[in-house]
């Protein structure tokens, strides 16, 4: 039996879409967009000109202030534009566009294996090379790396998060699965870093197999770290709810897991950290999960970060039928796309089509006061109350509920019988409550 | 029968002794109200509206009773209530308490001439609408038309027009500014009803862009900044800005333009 934490609700995963498929290079594209802000923080400023020749791995933005990342070129060719671009995120940012010169060629220094012993770094140059690697959190918020990993006090716990709640998404197992020996390199690195003992590693049950592959490259490795198995459930991903179900602890409203002693790093996250330690090599491509009932062949893809959504859509032999919508991440968390048309970021984890009886819109109900969204909330909070308190505009009410604990999941919505917004509206109160 | 008459008179007493009791206690807890706060809250809009920073109509009456405020704090109230009011607080009305005042004027007028980059079915907000990957409209600047600033108008001035558009009533229109703050675009300013003119448009994209993507754009021609004899109208950031210190009124600007930007009150 797994561990879990108090409510979250069982949703169906369609992860047999695409869970078999073997990780797949996608060829190089003849273009990519590069936006300069694919994080959480401040935008970042470019390095490099118009027509100017950049290789892969280049830098071309620098991050400005604490909380910020670079971003590196992800093709070699020539900078033709650096222009305001489809974002995924946030509609429109600005970004480098790159055409491709064929050749594929390497920044001198980058991807060659360096037999580095991490004992002789310090903290602060193992930091350092994260920092200059543009790593961020690739389980979807992109906070930077460099950040999280200098708490103001010190941890007792990491935890590495390879949950994957999101249905349809299969990257994280993926990445457990095949590049298990290149995780637990990077845990390492991290484990060195914050100077933690121990290690936990959760991943929901339903991924069997990736737990075996990472429990017996850790037996091979004699490394100490623990792999959980966790109930399937949503949201177990969550960072929060992850930290509750292996270590029973409770991060309090407004704080975050350091403030109970706890870094959280997703699988993609340390495999990127590895990388950057062992292999010199930036964070210019990501694992995507391109999957949907309408894609003819749903695939986890390595992709080289800029790539635009309708080559990725194509490179899986295009739709059948009719499209309605195209989400970046998950159905539960996913951002509804207005173009295909538009970057893979670093948050990208995945790109989900769904067709017209997928996303069948239902007319909104009065509240019938079941209690269901009470039960299933994960945050323990009042997803009924709050949603009519924003219905209805009394947002003072509101006041001292801790609305901003929300995270967004989405559980009360999927759940409530009466097909009410309850996220809509606890968004509103959010944004007014600011 | 004995009960029946016992319970009349039991009731009758009890009646009239509680009617003692209230008249003695209206007389010992008498409380001295000035009858203006009384008059001067009648004649208020009474909408409560908060502009003048107190606590409601009856707030502000009390202050100017005491003296505290200006009555032209209160921007609901129109010159001869205005007036009314100055005779009851015995003041010689002067000029500056007569002043047709301020209303809000909406700086887009793109509507169903900008167009639509995707379709939006999400709550019907506007800060909600905002958030939504950069807003559903093509112009980043612009209106979203769903109606934050008609739900706060507390005179029922604003209405969103059928070509989704909103529009405020000269007539309605007080100036309590409340959905200049509700507004996330921020489109909504303060004018002066007697500068007639004002420009339809907040976006400062380049004019070729702005072109594209909104047929009522100010695409920064040029035509009204050579129009005016005042010279009270220039282009920054490509967008026509009129100095009101000049302005006269004339509104020989609105013919010259060619996407109808300039508006008259």
């Amino acid at each position: 039996m797994g561990e879990t934490f108090a409510g979250g609700n069982h949703i169906t995963g369609y992860k047999e879409l695409s869970k078999d498929k073997q990780i797949i290079e996608m060829p190089i594209p003849s273009r990519v967009a590069i936006p300069l802000s694919q994080h959480t923080g401040i935008i970042c400023e470019p390095m490099v000109k118009e027509s100017q020749l950049v290789r892969v791995g280049t830098k071309i933005g620098q991050g400005q202030g604490l909380i910020s990342s670079s971003v590196h070129a992800s093709i070699s060719g020539k900078v033709t534009k650096i222009t305001d671009y489809n974002h995924p995120v946030l509609g429109v940012c600005k970004a480098v566009i790159i055409d491709s010169d064929g050749q594929d060629e390497l920044e001198p220094g980058v991807g060659v294996a360096l037999a580095r012993n991490i004992k002789l770094f310090s903290k602060e140059q193992l930091l350092e090379i994260i920092k200059n690697a543009g790593i961020v959190g690739l389980g979807g918020a992109a906070f930077p790396t460099q950040v999280k990993l200098n708490p103001p006090k010190p941890v007792e716990f990491l935890i590495i998060n390879g949950a994957e709640c999101e249905p349809y998404l299969s990257c994280d197992f993926r990445i457990m699965l095949e590049r298990s020996q290149d995780i637990l390199k990077g845990v390492s690195v991290v484990q060195q870093i914050l100077n933690v003992r121990k290690v936990l590693i959760g991943v929901e049950d339903d991924k069997q197999e990736a737990i075996k592959a990472l429990r017996n490259k850790i037996a091979e490795l004699k490394l100490d770290f623990a792999v959980v198995g966790l109930k399937t459930k949503y949201p177990q991903g969550a960072e929060k709810q992850l930290i509750k179900a292996l270590l029973d602890r409770e991060v309090p409203p407004g704080k975050l897991p350091f403030d109970v002693g706890v870094v959280v790093l997703n699988v993609g996250t340390v495999l990127a950290v590895g990388e950057a330690v062992f292999l010199n090599k930036p964070l210019y491509e990501r694992v995507v999960t391109v999957t949907g009932k309408i894609l003819k062949n749903p695939a986890n893809l390595k992709v080289r970060l800029g790539t635009r959504f309708s080559e990725l859509i194509n490179f899986c032999g295009g739709i059948k039928g009719q499209c309605e919508k195209i989400i970046m991440g998950g159905p539960m968390m996913g951002i509804a796309q207005c173009t295909d048309d538009v970057p893979v970021i670093k948050g990208t984890s995945g790109i989900l089509l769904l067709s017209k009886s997928q996303t069948a819109g239902f007319a909104e109900q009065p509240c019938i006061r079941c209690g269901r969204c009470v039960d299933i909330c994960p945050m323990r909070m009042l997803p009924y109350l709050l949603s009519q308190y924003g219905q209805t505009g009394h947002y003072q009410k509101a006041d001292g509920l801790n609305v901003k604990d929300c995270m967004e999941c989405g559980a009360c919505v999927y759940i409530c019988p009466a097909k009410r917004r309850i996220l809509e509206h606890i968004r509103l109160l959010k944004t007014v409550l600011k | 029968m004995n009960r029946i008459i016992l319970g009349i008179l039991t009731l009758s007493g009890l009646g009239f002794g509680f009617g003692l009791l209230l008249a003695w206690m209206s007389k010992k807890f008498h409380v001295e109200v000035d009858r203006r706060i009384m008059k001067i809250s009648e004649i208020l809009p009474g909408v409560n509206c908060g502009a003048c920073g107190l606590a409601g109509c009856s707030g502000f009456a009390e202050a100017l009773v005491n003296n505290a405020v200006n009555i032209n704090a209160c921007v609901a109230c129109s010159g001869e209530n205005k007036k009314a009011i100055l005779e009851i607080l015995g003041v010689q009305a002067d000029e500056t308490s007569t002043d047709a005042g301020q209303i809000a004027v909406m700086h887009c007028g793109g509507g169903m001439k900008c167009k639509d980059r995707f379709l939006y079915r999400g709550l019907k907000d506007c800060l909600i609408a905002a958030q939504t990957i950069g807003g559903h409209k093509a112009c980043k600047y612009g209106c979203l038309g769903q109606g934050n600033c008609v739900a706060v108008c507390p005179f029922g001035a604003i209405v969103i027009l059928e070509n989704k558009t909103p529009q405020v009533s000269t007539q309605l229109c007080r100036g309590c500014k409340k959905c200049v703050a509700a507004c996330p675009r921020k489109i909504i300013s303060m004018m002066y009803v007697k500068k007639k003119v004002y420009i339809k448009c907040v976006s400062r994209e380049k004019a070729a862009d702005k072109a594209r993507k909104c047929k009522a754009s100010c695409i920064a021609c040029g035509k009204c900044v050579k129009e005016c004899s005042q010279g009270a109208i220039a282009i920054n950031d490509n967008l026509a800005q009129i100095n009101y210190e000049t302005c006269v009124g004339c509104q020989k600007c609105v013919a010259v333009c060619p996407t109808k930007v300039i508006a008259v009150i």
